[in-house]
């Protein structure tokens, strides 16, 4: 792939399901003129399905431009696996239409739920973590992996809130969900950091009940403060400390898996952005060698 | 590991759930000239019984971050999507008619693209935001919206056509470009949205002039939504043709519409504008 990766996918992640690509940056419309100016050398890029499900016009040709230089993941905002709602068909075969034409080796969605009654409300929102939530949510994580064909990975979500009827933690919820469904895991540290703030938990605590192997792809993002004590994941700065902490401690657990900096809101520039993702890089070449 | 059969009560609580949170999400937000405020006293009691205390922030706060969350993101998809209409109305007013329109026809689709859908529905329906100029003006904006992603369809090719192929054409009703879009107005909206969105930081509200214009909202070669000005001769015939007449009963028709002699005029151009059209990638090819 001429101008795209120079860090060829390494051997394998979570036992071989998925190839390891490396440390790629979420690919966002203020940086496309410098990319396909300059054709940057970027791992790979991991795109926002919904934006790409459209019938045809510029974010198509736009993908497909991206496409001849550069391995892409899809990753999407929109699915609402935990929703009541049925399961949308006309959704999935978008998804998988676009699975196909992106060959993504996998396919994350975030473990929450976004619609009902039809409705959507655009946000990613949180779920009671009950064991029979859990099943809900894997039995139809099993229908949309089965129905894609490749393996989709959950995302753990930053939330707000939580409900009085939870009877379980939501790390013990998302390996339950997981587990249950035999999907993966697109583990983002800096949700984890959010969550254990809003939500007053230890991020370490979350981090030792992941079930390191289901490990396939992990997001890395910055966070804003707020004066109430809450953090609010807002993708709008470099990442704080904390969470390359974090993230340090997931490449030691995985031995380094997919990595992909999100940042979508007070743009820097691409160099800025990609320069600001490799500092995973390090963590991972010191996992690596520790190993 | 064992299969938890989930049951039906448990899907319905669920469901009560996700309903009763999602009407407090929606919970329209106090719009004011200065900000806004939040209606917490307005979410659903049942949801706010279902959250969790936490230390320092009372379930209905943390609420109202998911509240303020999906009103501000659905406005700035719409400001930015709607640039004339928020130009026509200003800002505070457009907010307001958004969340209207959103309390009304509230998303369907799993695209933030498709949030305008039944905008030109509901502005037909409704005396505070239906006037005339407001109509047209929600129709283009929607237009230019719809352009954008539709459907790529090979373009019809004229070079070279048969004898067969042209007469076909003649005799044939024409397929349209799906990102092909025509539009008449009674003010100068096209320039003024294209002004609109040169100065998208610019909230001062604008008067366009009077005065009918044609146009074309299509997708260049480089996928790009671009307009071209057609003259009212040449907008009957496109309104003809995209009501599925072919080409020869349209010309019969704008014949029969501006007299004999004024169409003999016109019957060399007739041939130009198509290839024209053509060239610009307006038609596709058909089967
Ligand atoms: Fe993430």
């Amino acid at each position: 792939m001429t101008g795209g990766t120079d860090a060829r996918p390494r051997a394998s992640a979570a036992g071989g399901a998925v190839p390891d690509l490396g440390v790629g940056v979420g690919l966002r419309v203020p940086h496309y003129r410098y990319i396909f100016d300059q054709w940057p050398s970027v791992d790979f890029f991991e795109i926002i399905s919904e934006n790409f499900m459209v019938d045809g016009g510029l974010p198509l040709r736009n993908l497909d431009r991206i496409l001849e230089r550069y391995r892409v993941v899809l990753h999407g905002v929109s699915l609402g696996i935990g929703s009541a709602d049925e399961l949308d068909d006309a959704y999935l075969a978008k998804l998988k239409a676009l699975a196909r034409r992106t060959r993504t080796p996998w396919f994350s969605d975030h473990l929450c739920w976004s619609q009902i009654d039809g409705t959507h409300l655009h946000d990613l929102l949180p779920l009671p973590y009950t064991a029979e939530v859990a099943e809900h949510v894997a039995e139809r994580a099993r229908i949309v992996q089965d129905l894609v064909g490749i393996p989709f990975a959950l995302e753990n979500l930053s939330s707000y809130l939580s409900f009085r009827e939870s009877t379980m933690s939501e790390w013990d919820f998302y390996r339950e969900v997981v587990e249950r469904a035999g999907c993966w895991m697109m583990l983002d540290v800096n949700n984890v950091y959010v969550s254990s703030v809003n939500h007053g938990f230890d991020p370490w605590t979350f981090l030792d009940a992941i079930p390191w192997d289901r490990v396939i792809q992990i997001h890395v993002a910055g966070h804003s403060d707020r004066p109430d004590g809450t953090v609010l994941d807002t993708h709008d700065q470099a990442v704080k400390p904390i969470v390359w902490e974090l993230y340090r401690y997931a490449c030691e657990r995985t031995g380094g898996v997919s990595t992909v900096l999100e940042w979508d809101d007070h743009f820097v520039s691409f160099p800025e952005t990609h320069a600001e993702a490799l500092k995973a890089r390090s963590y991972r070449d010191g996992a690596a060698r520790a190993t | 590991m064992t299969v938890l059969r989930v049951r039906p009560e448990a899907r319905a609580r669920l469901r009560r759930l996700q309903r009763s949170f999602a009407d407090s999400v929606r919970t329209p937000l106090l719009i004011l000239e200065d900000g806004h405020g939040l209606r917490e006293e307005s979410y659903d009691p049942m949801c706010v019984a279902a959250i969790a205390d936490s230390p320092g922030c009372p379930g209905t706060r943390r609420l109202g971050v998911y509240n303020q969350q999906y009103w501000f993101r659905l406005l700035t998809v719409m400001q930015q999507e709607l640039p004339l209409l928020r130009r026509l109305i200003g800002l505070t007013g457009f907010n307001r008619m958004v969340a209207a329109y959103l309390d009304l026809f509230p998303s369907r689709d799993a695209s933030l693209a498709r949030l305008s859908d039944r905008l030109v529905e509901f502005l037909n329906g409704d005396e505070r935001w239906g006037s005339q100029l407001l109509r047209q003006a929600g129709l283009l904006d929607h237009l230019y919206i719809r352009a954008f992603d539709a459907a790529d369809g090979a373009p019809l090719g004229m070079d070279g056509l048969s004898a067969e192929r042209a007469a076909r054409l003649l005799a044939e009703p024409v397929r349209f470009a799906p990102a092909w879009k025509l539009f008449r107005e009674d003010w100068r909206l096209v320039q003024a949205r294209l002004e609109a969105r040169a100065s998208s930081d610019d909230d001062a509200v604008i008067a366009p002039d009077p005065g009918i214009g044609y146009w074309a909202i299509y997708r260049d070669r480089h996928r790009g939504v671009i307009q071209e000005q057609v003259d009212a001769n040449q907008y009957r015939l496109l309104a003809l043709l995209d009501a599925g007449q072919t080409l020869t009963s349209s010309c019969a028709i704008l014949a029969g519409e501006i007299g004999a002699d004024a169409c003999r005029r016109l019957e060399g151009s007739i041939g130009e504008w198509f290839h024209r059209w053509a060239r610009l990638g307006w038609f596709t090819a058909t089967a």
